[in-house]
């Protein structure tokens, strides 16, 4: 019996274990250029969801292994926060960047840095439509809903129709990562598990 | 001839019937998908013709070396195995070395795995043919594919934008045909490239 399952599967087996070191060492080898990247992109979309910061200062965690937020700074001031948050979406991870006002009363704006969601309805959440819902919201939980006034700054953010779930997953994100960034800036980050 | 030149012969005549006479997007209609999705503009298209090519020479020299030990019951898990590996291997190269394109081409990267001209020319092909003439079919239909994003993107991009490969080529006061731009213009141009193509190719 055994080794008729061996004769059937040897094959796969073999390849899969080849394949895996392919993948695996491309890469291993690739994985420092991704990561510069994924930062350059992550500096130009904060600059571009903040303006008006001249320098961002990055905040780490106590073992200094992650960035817990960024602080933008002109003039001597705060002028905001930005956060990375990422949570389950539709199809895969959404990761957000929000950037928050300096006193943490309104959200300034969202960026998609990362999402694989349906294309023309999970993906609508990267359109100024949706997303100009959050610029100008009240830094506070925010409610989903099927329908109502998508101009209106207040607490509801409405849906994309045919993308519950994504939209969803956009507004959990947002409050998870307005919240960790409020209870950060308080000046206790401790407690605050993951992503 | 000997049996070298032969294989050469056999492969090049492969190589250049995947550019038209069985070209997948004018002839065989696989591969629809992306040819639909990514071709609003020159440089996603090409990015996608690309990566294709590559996967699925890789794709097609991988199953032709193993096309004796592959048991006929299990060959659409050990092909569906070999793509998967190499899109990724592709989709990491694009993530480093193309990183606007690879945000551009999304998820569409990743189902280049499902993409029916790769598993379709395993099969037809490459799970039978030695391992130059797999090479150079994959080659072909990889390119053929290529060529018929870009007659594809060419022609929505003018229209669209009055642009080629994001150069102005129209002049200023060109008034956009936005339709372009969304999946009813793809369907469109794709419908009468189809019906020019099977025009000039009748069958005898």
């Amino acid at each position: 019996m055994w080794v008729s399952f061996l004769r059937q599967s040897w094959l796969a087996v073999a390849s899969s274990l080849v394949f895996g070191l392919l993948v695996a060492g491309v890469y291993g080898g690739l994985e420092g250029r991704i990561a510069q990247n994924q930062k350059r992109k992550m500096a130009a979309a904060m600059r571009a969801l903040l303006p008006a910061a001249a320098t961002f200062e990055e905040v780490r965690s106590a073992d200094g292994q992650r960035v817990e937020y960024a602080v933008g700074q002109a003039n001597g001031g705060t002028v905001g926060y930005v956060i990375e948050q990422g949570g389950k979406g539709f199809a895969d991870e959404i990761v957000l960047l929000i950037a928050v006002d300096g006193r943490l009363e309104r959200v300034v704006g969202t960026a998609v840095l990362k999402s694989n969601e349906t294309p023309g309805f999970g993906d609508q959440i990267k359109n100024a439509e949706f997303r100009d819902q959050f610029t100008g919201a009240p830094a506070e939980e925010l409610a989903v809903v099927k329908s109502g006034d998508r101009g209106a700054k207040d607490r509801e953010i409405v849906a994309i129709t045919g993308a519950t779930i994504s939209s969803d997953a956009v507004v959990r994100i947002v409050n998870e990562g307005v919240a960790k960034l409020k209870q950060a800036v308080a000046g206790g980050s401790a407690g605050v598990a993951g992503r | 001839m000997t049996e070298a030149a032969n294989n050469q012969g056999a492969g090049l005549a492969q190589f250049v019937r995947g550019l038209w006479e069985e070209s997948p997007v004018f002839r065989q209609l696989i591969g629809m998908c992306p040819t639909l999705a990514v071709t609003a503009q020159m440089k996603p298209a090409l990015t996608m013709g690309g990566a294709v090519i590559f996967v699925l020479v890789c794709s097609n020299v991988a199953v032709s070396l193993m096309r004796k030990l592959v048991q006929a019951h299990q060959r659409l898990l050990m092909f569906t195995l070999t793509i998967a590996a190499f899109v990724t291997v592709a989709d990491y190269l694009l993530q480093a070395f193309l990183p606007e394109m690879s945000e551009k081409l999304g998820p569409y990267v990743p189902l280049i795995i499902v993409n029916c001209i790769i598993i379709g020319r395993a099969e037809a092909c490459a799970s039978r043919s030695g391992l130059w003439v797999s090479f150079w079919d994959g080659l072909g239909q990889g390119v053929g594919f290529t060529l018929g994003l870009a007659a594809l993107a060419t022609i929505r991009e003018v229209l669209a934008d009055g642009a080629w490969f994001g150069m102005r080529v129209l002049p200023a006061g060109f008034e956009k045909w936005n339709v372009m731009k969304l999946p009813a213009g793809a369907f469109l141009t794709l419908g009468i490239l189809l019906g020019l193509s099977n025009h000039f190719l009748k069958k005898k």
